[in-house]
């Protein structure tokens, strides 16, 4: 048998790629002990990768933000931070395969993520087996598979769910529009707890006409708003969704008149470019007008300004809010160890125990959740009239109801 | 000539054996070792792809069937309680038996049209799920559904198997049989009329060959082993989703067929080695996650342009290439 | 069900145009797959990229939609030459490595369109606002617009068939493409056109939905799946067979969710291509294999 060139070229191959296995496969230790890795899981591909990448890129712009300061003094040690982000293709095998490498891998203890419960909760299930900390970055209603619990010590959460503005919204479209008394809800099919908002919508006043669930992924809602119409409400609310803008331009498109509630956190700023200056009249939204940036919300733009050229993505200033948060936390605990932030979290509850671009805020939940790891900051509400925004404040949330 | 292929054929297995046995103590971390898990599920995923092309057919749809086996071992697991050792081929079952059902009307259909059949199908499959709320969970999908509990050899040691590594080393051995099987499945007189009929169909039923039972049967083999990966797949992380960007979605189907074909559809280990390379590749970009799809892309035109019986067919073509320059007449 | 009468006639009015749009993808897909033999799987894909090409024509240049979608039409004919010149004539005789191609640039152009165009959901300009009351229902004006440029394109399609020297021989080539090449047609001309009359279709297509809806580089794969179902359902190469079909699914779509909500909806298309393969497997109007 002659010397087989191709054979010893298979064998030569497989061991190459064997050898670069080993060699790139990290040790599971922090080496530098100076470096404090994060992790953020978060859909960086696919339709919703415009959040997922906007809300990484605020955590990052944060942590730069510290790193130029000298970094964080925790317990003796002086650390720089690094961010570490994975794709979560909003598939919860693929997030969890991520959250494998950043924690394993990588030697992160704190991962932030992600945006869809399913995510969530594979995220946590990784992070509890290897005692890291799962930063809840986003929830769409509260109580779903991803949010925190008494029964899950490594998990806490960082923002607030949409449903913590309806009291704000509903007192505000009263005060404002006392002849609107009939509400029609259109809201995604996520579990969202609509029976709280009919309590609260009666409670002052309101009556709730009806709903209408509309399944995620859905980009045609002209179904939705022909039934909601049929209804003829007063005032419309298009609960959780960063597609308001779309929502109200059908609304519109289809002779809607009346008053628009947007809960979601997206910026009036969009919901006036989708719906354009003539269907933007009577629009109540909890986003952001950026035109009122506080200063922290200014150096967050600033920062985005200088590093990307994409426009600001506003909603990313909720991301840079949580990394506030959760920086702060870490400075009370004085250490790096997920148990003592927890603790630390749970400490903070006095309202101003923490310092956000939107305000003072402290950390709630007991009567809800049983234990106290949620973030309670304060909302924005603004109004679209006449095709231009008007800030009307920032107010508290209801996180215990 | 052939003797020294064989030979090479022997030695890419070995190599391919002991490299998936030694790597997860080798490499002594939790993250690897679920990366290999995938491409070992991947490897299987491309190879049952793969016995459909024996019947000429191709399948875009195969993602649908994978959804169909996970589906149902996590729900067999999380709502009757059954064991995996169960489920999983339950899972198979479930997926075999759905392809026999929708075998004898799509079978009538050939070539172009049955691959988009399969796409359609596939995609209704994962509609379903995501649909069915009562069922399937819908878009919150299924979490925490029990694992592949563990093992008791009696007198002999206690596997668990929630344990990363021992799952896969599980998974390793239900794919290594499973392709096993294929394997002998194809060079069987069943995997021979198989070909007769990708290669002569007419000539086929002209001799007294129930073709659509053979194509029928072939089908719901191929659905049974996707089946069987998606239980793999479902109980590794124990969690699924029937989102649009999933595992279930469009995606990965055509991702299971770039496997196949730039591993090259004419050999057994052809799949298999498109789905190693490739899974690799795709590990390897990760910090250019946007560009994945791109560079897969290209790879498969590239593929499919310059080298169209895929990777697996290098050491063959090497061979004639030396063949030819140690003798310039042949 | 007590829906008011407003409202299934809304839906109705909706699944018209949903339909319409779904026929410039069908129609697109059925003449390449007519006369070339390949399943175009990137075809979403141009569709999208048509869309894209109109909103940075009206967003950057400031050009009118009317032109903006001309022009579009025009970019994504000529990007349909190369296609076919470069990939799909060579692998004509090979229809497995076609699919694979045609899959592989999907992969391409759609991740391709991230990285160039950005994550940020656009919207290009509305074709139209307010509604048309028309006998007390309100009809968005937009998805009306939407339904006559549909008609009028198909219109063009249909003359261009039966009329023209080119189109006779395109539905001669579908035909019988061994008889069409000895009567002088050459097929690679005939490829090329229905390449080029294709991505035309979906760049219009993607253009009207990128109005009615939202602009984003993974807005074609749902269409192509319908396109893919439409054609079962119709019939391979069958044109009249995609527009039949095309208007049902835009039923469904339309109608559906309104009176039996949406499971059914998603569910209904395969639980009809299952029935039409039952009964008859090439579809309504196609030729037996």
């Amino acid at each position: 048998m002659k010397t087989n060139f191709s054979n010893v070229l298979i064998i030569m191959l497989t061991l190459l790629m064997t050898t670069a296995l080993v060699f790139t496969a990290d040790s599971p230790v922090q080496a530098d002990t100076k470096k404090l890795k994060v992790g953020m899981i978060m859909p960086l591909s696919g339709p919703i990768s415009v959040v997922g990448v906007g809300l990484t890129r605020a955590v990052e712009l944060y942590f730069n933000k510290i790193n130029e300061a000298g970094g964080l003094q925790l317990g003796g040690d002086t650390y720089m931070l690094e961010l570490i982000a994975e794709d979560s293709k909003v598939d919860p095998t693929v997030s969890a395969t991520a959250t494998k490498k950043l924690v394993y891998k990588d030697g992160c203890r704190f991962v932030f993520g992600a945006i869809a419960p399913p995510v969530a909760a594979a995220i946590y299930q990784v992070c509890a087996k290897a005692k890291a900390l799962h930063l809840i970055t986003w929830i769409d209603a509260p109580g779903l598979a991803g949010d925190v619990s008494p029964k899950k010590p490594y998990a806490v959460r960082l923002c607030i769910s949409s449903d913590a503005g309806w009291e704000m919204d509903y007192d505000y479209l009263r005060k404002t529009y006392p002849e609107a008394k009939n509400l029609f809800i259109v809201a995604p099919d996520l579990g969202l707890p609509i029976d709280r908002a009919i309590k609260v919508a009666k409670e002052r006043g309101l009556n709730v006409l009806g709903h209408e669930l509309w399944e995620d992924g859905t980009v045609d809602f002209l179904p939705y708003y022909t039934k909601a119409l049929a209804a003829k409400p007063d005032v419309i609310q298009a609960m959780c969704s960063a597609q308001a803008g779309y929502q109200l331009r059908t609304a519109r498109q289809l002779g809607f008149k009346g008053i628009f509630i947007s809960d979601a956190p997206t910026a009036p700023a969009f919901i006036l470019s989708l719906a354009g200056p003539e269907g933007s009249h009577d629009v109540i939204s909890n986003g952001m007008d950026m035109n009122s940036a506080t200063p922290g919300m200014k150096e967050c733009m600033n920062r985005w300004a200088k590093k990307y050229k994409e426009p600001f993505f506003s909603d990313s200033i909720i991301t840079w809010v949580e990394a506030e948060v959760f920086i702060q936390a870490l400075k009370k605990a004085d250490s790096v160890d997920p148990k003592k932030v927890v603790a630390a979290f749970e400490s903070m509850t006095a309202p101003g125990s923490f310092q956000t671009a939107f305000g003072p805020g402290h950390m709630g939940g007991d009567k809800r959740f049983g234990v106290n790891r949620v973030v309670v900051r304060p909302m924005p509400i603004s109004r679209l009239m006449n095709g231009k925004i008007e800030f009307v404040g920032f107010k508290m949330p209801v996180v215990d109801k | 000539m052939q003797n020294s292929l064989s030979l090479m054929k022997g030695f890419g297995w070995i190599i391919l054996a002991a490299a998936s046995i030694a790597a997860p103590p080798l490499l002594a971390n939790i993250y690897w070792t679920s990366v290999m898990n995938m491409i070992v599920i991947n490897s299987l995923m491309a190879a049952s792809l793969r016995t459909i092309f024996l019947i000429g057919e191709f399948s875009l749809g195969h993602v649908g069937f994978m959804c169909i086996g996970a589906y149902s071992s996590a729900l067999l697991t999380m709502k009757a309680g059954l064991p995996f050792g169960i489920t999983l081929p339950a899972a198979g079952l479930m997926a075999g038996l759905t392809a026999i059902l929708i075998g004898y009307p799509f079978m009538r259909v050939k070539g172009i049209y049955f691959v988009i059949l399969t796409v359609v199908t596939s995609e209704s499959f994962r509609l379903l799920a995501y649909n069915w709320r009562s069922l399937t969970g819908g878009t919150d999908g299924l979490i925490g559904f029990p694992g592949a509990g563990s093992l008791s050899i009696p007198g002999f040691a206690q596997i668990d198997f929630t344990g990363f590594t021992e799952y896969y080393y599980l998974t390793l051995t239900v794919v290594s049989s499973s392709l096993f099987i294929l394997y002998r499945l194809e060079k069987s007189n069943l995997g021979f009329t198989w070909i007769t009929i990708r290669e002569a169909d007419k000539m086929a039923s002209a001799v007294g060959i129930n073709v659509l039972k053979y194509k029928v049967i072939n089908f719901s083999i191929a659905c049974f082993f996707a089946g069987v990966g998606g239980a793999l797949l479902a109980h590794s992380e124990q969690t699924l989703s029937p989102q649009a960007s999933s595992v279930f979605g469009v995606m990965t189907t055509i991702y299971f067929l770039v496997y196949m074909v730039v591993g090259g559809k004419s050999s057994f280990i052809g799949p298999i080695v498109g789905a190693i390379v490739l899974s690799f590749i795709m590990e390897f970009t990760r910090p250019m996650q946007e560009y994945q799809p791109m560079i897969i892309g290209a790879i498969a035109i590239a593929v499919v342009m310059l080298l169209p019986e895929g990777l697996a067919s290098i050491p063959a073509k090497i061979d004639k290439w030396r063949a030819k320059s140690l003798n310039p007449l042949t | 069900m007590d829906l008011p009468v407003q409202a299934v006639w809304q839906g109705m009015i909706n699944g018209l145009a949903l339909g319409w749009i779904y026929v410039l993808m069908a129609l697109g897909l059925t003449l390449i797959f007519g006369i070339m033999h390949i399943m175009q799987f990137a075809h979403g894909e141009i569709y999208m990229i048509g869309a894209y090409v109109v909103y940075y024509l009206t967003a950057s240049f400031k050009l009118p939609l009317v032109v903006a979608t001309a022009l579009s039409m025009v970019v994504m004919a000529t990007a349909g030459l190369i296609l076919e010149r470069f990939i799909f004539r060579p692998l004509k005789e090979d229809w497995l490595s076609a699919v694979v191609a045609t899959t592989g640039l999907t992969l391409i152009l759609q991740s391709g369109a991230v990285v160039v165009f950005g994550l940020y959901e656009r919207s290009i300009p509305l074709l139209a606002h307010g509604p048309f009351n028309i006998a007390g229902i309100m009809v968005p004006k937009d998805r009306v617009i939407a339904v006559v440029v549909a008609v009028v394109l198909s219109l063009f399609l249909y003359l261009f068939l039966k009329t023209t020297k080119y189109g006779q021989a395109m539905v001669a080539s579908a035909q019988n493409p061994e008889g069409a090449v000895l009567q002088g047609i050459s097929p690679n001309k005939m490829a090329a056109m229905a390449m080029a009359i294709g991505c035309a279709l979906a760049a219009a297509g993607g253009t009207l939905a990128g109005s009615l809806f939202a602009l984003s580089p993974f807005m074609g794969l749902p269409p192509l799946v319908k396109g893919m179902t439409i054609i079962v359902i119709g019939g391979m190469g069958s044109l009249p067979g995609a527009f039949i079909a095309g208007m049902i699914l835009g039923f469904i779509d339309g109608l559906v969710p309104i009176l039996l909500g949406h499971a059914w909806a998603a569910m209904g298309p395969l639980l009809l291509v299952i029935t039409i393969l039952v009964i008859k497997p090439q579809g309504f109007f196609g030729h037996a294999e």
